[in-house]
């Protein structure tokens, strides 16, 4: 008798396991919760339109740096120069609105800048076959000399007028903010950075394109075999990266209006961190955006419920760390299911 | 079996997080200093310098913490709590500071207004040899020997609540610890002017009187600043009579729209005039300096904006605290008077009752953290002790590398949490103004520490700005050296242009002349070898000039070396310098350099907790829009200690 409860229950278990390895993001969505549960429970300032609107404003830009490296590792590749060339496209922006370009022009300017240090990732990557790991790293440290270069090693202060730009690359929900008391501080970084999600989501899910990126990540030579373009899928997919990324860039800079040498480094690791967290394989082939954008709110949520928590900043990177591991091991644990 | 082990993993990773989560506050332990001098990181709008931690020679053996050593404070004044409520809030204050700070405290006075026997106690205080001796220097010609016999007993003194600082009472004690007249009359007059007033009379119940004199110039001098007229209004000490003359004067000049008075004995022939004349509040902008029942009343209903504290409380407590930062680390207070008011007491906080025990949860977002930056071990030094002596909770928040932009957002992401205080380094204004705004509009209080220039120059409106005055640190460097002889000086500016640098070579120049004496400012470069021949070259051409002043090691270790290649002796010239290195505390200890200026950063932490605290516990406002954390002098007085405290509170 309680054999066959237990086989039941085992059997229950098995099947609830089995669904949750259907869905990459379900451990992401699972510790997403719970980290969400506990601080709500733990700390009466967590559940606060203040609290909540910094978690959304300041993950939306590491949010859509991560959305380009999501697309990226699930076509198997990686991507470290991202924070680079996020200062380079905000340096870019910077000086030339400094100089009197017009602002769209430079807006154009410091995205076209980004895509073309995209691109040079993806053909060093397509043509030199050198594992994206090691490229990016050297263009991380090329990009990273190109905007201390430009830059002259200084801050760029935009030093003009408000700019109307400014305002639709980021401007501040006022009218949203103002319903709270004291007011909350959502910005249009949020909006940006859920409908690119939602787009690359689209373009994952129902396009041939989406189509490819999985069969260039999940298995290369076969993709070679059945005929898919896998060269133009890396091409594009590092130029997109390296398009979100600068775009993130001047987005922040149209809110900070002011960037600094070392702006962006280490964002490349938490991007990385929030597409692991998000369930997305190193490997390739497997994962989703929705997991990366759950992975990126769930790091910025741990950031802004250990401050409420007045835990040290000291151990910060800890938390991050366990939660990584975690992850990854649960995933692990599920994804034998899937196969 | 191995999903088993692995859901184990699960479960351990989780408990880590809980015991992690639960353990207590890391302490950082900062480690030796490497001799590299830590310097600043660039800020866009201003780049503050900072002083190099200067290297501790050896190993210190494992010795008790400065504040676990036991000090016998004593405290003499011209009355007592006894037979005056007055001085109830002092003594207050003082006890509840050495409570606090391991200090025991006794508290001498005569049994009636004596000055005689005040002058007797301070005398026998001294007899008992104590760590540190506050003093109301209710008479200082009376009291200056006494004083002195302290002085030269090695004793260290500060004034309080009465005295003029050591400069006008001519005792050299550390500095005077009460209200700063004439910041009263101008700081009320800048409030008066901010509500709109357009023409301002101060109103005098007693001219002639230096203190009140002294409050009606700065209340004129706000008004000038702005560009608009003020003028003095004298009254008598008869209410009907001063009710008459405030009256006449009104219907002569009714385009006099701010009043501000001295005292009671001012507000209440103001307030009769008032009512006389059915005025209403709004029709006129009205400031006290003291506080009464009547005042109180017309705060509450909107008559009076503000009216003027000395705070007492601050002067007992401000007595101790000084007294037990100079003996236990060798911290100095920046300036000969060391200002407890004017504290503003407006309708936010009128009436409100202390809460002594109030528990406290402050925040501090700085752009670096002592796990990179050394320099700021000691400023997180400062914090944690005075966060111990007080009972307050705290959090240090910081970047992991220089990022201004995860500083704003830091500051953000401590507002969410409500602190009681939050304490932010004010490196970039323009990008932290939006976070500090939140802030203050969530109403918490927020004071700048170590990096900003003060509300104002921020265009924030923060309570305080707890940090180095560039200026004074020139200008008392300049007096000490004229007080040693200087005859002609020169301020060596290894950076012409830097608005902080510059600061110090004008107060440096300001101070030669008012002594009748000249100064000038030489630039010289970063390259040592060409600073050296620049040096040299100045020197050969004026050399009439004895007082050198370098504005941190970038000067100084070229003007050591000029000196060493002319053969100069200490003596032979007068050399003062900016920051600590370890050549120039080897400078000071040999007696080349009569002072080293330092910031002393414990104080910018140490008074950050200090200063929310007392505004949360006591309703203590911070007296000025900058709370001066330097120039701490550094001479041969306390060489010895800081050098053995460097790295950890110096």
């Amino acid at each position: 008798m309680a054999a066959e409860i237990a086989r039941a229950r085992s059997s229950a278990f098995h099947r609830v396991r089995q669904r949750l390895a259907e869905y990459p993001e379900a451990v992401a969505f699972i510790s997403f919760l719970l980290i969400f549960v506990f601080f709500s429970l733990a700390n009466e300032n967590f559940l606060t339109p203040i609290s909540i609107s910094n978690i959304l404003t300041f993950g939306s830009i590491t949010g859509i740096v991560v959305v380009g490296v999501a697309m990226l590792m699930i076509s198997g590749e990686f991507d470290l120069s991202v924070g680079s060339t996020f200062a380079v496209a905000s340096y870019v922006f910077a000086l030339t609105l400094n100089a009197g370009v017009p602002p769209v022009l430079s807006l154009l300017l410091a995205l076209l800048v980004s895509l073309l240090l995209g691109a040079v990732n993806g053909l060093i990557v397509v043509y030199t076959r050198i594992p994206s790991f090691i490229a990016t790293l050297g263009t991380m440290l090329a990009y990273r000399g190109i905007a201390r270069a430009i830059g002259h090693g200084k801050f760029a202060t935009y030093k003009g007028e408000h700019l109307f730009l400014f305002d639709v690359l980021n401007g501040s929900l006022d009218w949203l903010n103002h319903l709270f008391t004291p007011p909350a501080i959502f910005r249009l970084s949020i909006v940006w950075f859920f409908l690119i999600a939602l787009g690359m989501t689209y373009v994952l899910l129902r396009t041939r394109y989406g189509n490819w990126v999985f069969a260039t990540g999940g298995n290369r030579l076969g993709a070679y075999a059945q005929g898919v373009p896998v060269h133009k899928v890396l091409l594009v997919n590092f130029m997109l990266t390296g398009f979100l990324a600068g775009l993130a860039g001047v987005i922040q800079f149209a809110h900070r209006t002011s960037v600094d040498p070392l702006r962006g480094a280490g964002m490349e690791l938490i991007a990385v961190a929030a597409c692991v967290i998000g369930g997305v394989l190193l490997t390739g082939g497997y994962g989703t955006i929705l997991g990366a954008v759950i992975g990126i709110l769930t790091i910025q949520m741990l950031d802004q419920g250990l401050v409420l928590m007045q835990v040290p900043i000291q151990v910060f990177q800890a938390f991050v760390g366990l939660l990584i591991i975690t992850a990854v091991v649960s995933n692990r644990y599920l994804a034998r299911f899937a196969e | 079996m191995k999903s088993r082990f692995i859901l184990a993993v699960f479960v351990l990773s989780l408990l880590a997080i809980i015991a992690v989560a639960c353990a207590p506050a890391a302490t950082p332990t900062p480690t030796p200093v490497p001799a590299k001098p830590t310097e600043a990181k660039p800020t866009p709008t201003q780049a503050k310098e900072m002083a190099p931690t200067p290297t501790p020679k050896e190993e210190k053996p494992a010795a008790a913490a400065p504040e676990e050593k036991r000090l016998k404070i004593i405290m003499v004044q011209h009355a007592l709590c006894a037979w005056d409520s007055f001085w109830c809030t002092v003594e207050q204050g003082a006890k509840d500071a050495a409570a606090a700070m391991n200090v025991d405290l006794t508290i001498l006075g005569p049994d009636k207004f004596d000055l005689e026997k005040t002058a007797a106690l301070i005398d026998q205080a001294v007899a008992a040899n104590p760590d540190g001796l506050a003093v109301t220097v209710t008479d200082p010609k009376l009291f200056k020997d006494p004083i002195m016999r302290a002085l030269d007993a090695g004793i260290p003194v500060v004034g309080y609540n009465a005295g003029s600082g050591p400069e006008k009472d001519g005792i050299p004690y550390l500095t005077y610890i009460g209200q700063d007249e004439y910041q009263g009359g101008y700081q009320g007059g800048k409030r008066l002017i901010a509500a709109g007033a357009k023409k301002g009379v101060c109103i005098n119940h007693q001219v002639g009187h230096a203190g009140l004199d002294a409050r009606c110039n700065g209340f004129i001098d706000a008004f000038k600043e702005a560009g608009l007229e003020a003028e003095v209004l004298a009254i008598t000490n008869d209410p009907a009579e001063s009710q008459t003359i405030i009256d006449d004067y009104y219907t002569a000049h009714p385009d006099v729209d701010a009043f501000l008075t001295l005292g009671p004995n001012g507000a209440n022939p103001f307030y009769a005039f008032v009512e006389a004349r059915g005025l209403k509040p709004g029709d006129i902008l009205h400031g006290t300096f003291d506080l009464s029942p009547e005042i109180e009343a017309h705060i509450k209903d909107g008559l009076t904006l503000f009216g003027i504290d000395q705070q007492p409380y601050l002067q007992g407590f401000g007595s101790v605290m000084w007294l037990t930062l100079v003996k236990r680390y060798g911290i100095m207070p920046a300036l000969p008077v060391t200002p407890t008011g004017p504290g503003f007491v407006t309708k936010e906080n009128v009436g409100v009752k202390p809460q002594p025990d109030k528990p406290l949860k402050l925040m501090f977002v700085q752009h670096a953290l002592c796990a990179w930056d050394s320099f700021w071990c000691v400023v997180e030094k400062g914090i944690d002790v005075a966060a111990k002596q007080l009972n307050v909770d705290y959090t240090v928040l910081g970047p992991d590398k220089f990022d201004l932009e995860k500083t704003a957002a830091l500051i953000d992401q401590a507002v969410a949490a409500k602190p009681d205080g939050l304490a932010v380094t004010v490196t970039d204004p323009k990008l932290f103004k939006d976070p500090i705004m939140r802030a203050i509009e969530a109403g918490i209080p927020v004071v700048g520490y170590n990096a900003g220039s003060g509300p104002e120059k921020d265009g924030i409106p923060y309570l305080t700005y707890i940090g180095m005055d560039e200026y004074q640190g020139g200008y008392q460097g300049g007096k000490r050296m004229i007080a040693a002889g200087a005859k002609k000086g020169v301020c060596i500016n290894h950076q012409v242009g830097h608005a902080g640098l510059d600061a110090r070579c004008n107060g440096f120049i300001d101070a030669f002349k008012e002594a009748g004496l000249e100064a000038e400012v030489l630039a010289i470069t970063n390259d040592p070898a060409e600073s050296q021949t620049i040096i040299d070259d100045y020197y050969t051409a004026h050399p009439d000039v004895n007082a050198f002043l370098t504005l941190g090691p970038n000067g100084a270790n070229p003007f050591y070396a000029f000196m060493e290649a002319r053969g100069l002796k200490a003596g032979d010239v007068i050399h003062g310098t900016f920051d600590l290195s370890p050549e120039i505390v080897a400078h000071v200890e040999d007696g080349t350099t009569l002072f080293a200026i330092d910031q002393q950063p414990f104080l910018q932490g140490y008074l950050s907790v200090v200063t929310l605290t007392l505004l949360q516990r006591q309703n203590i406002s911070p007296a000025l829009p900058v709370t001066p954390t330097g120039p701490g002098f550094v001479d041969k007085s306390n060489i010895a200690l800081v050098k053995a405290l460097a790295g950890t509170y110096r």
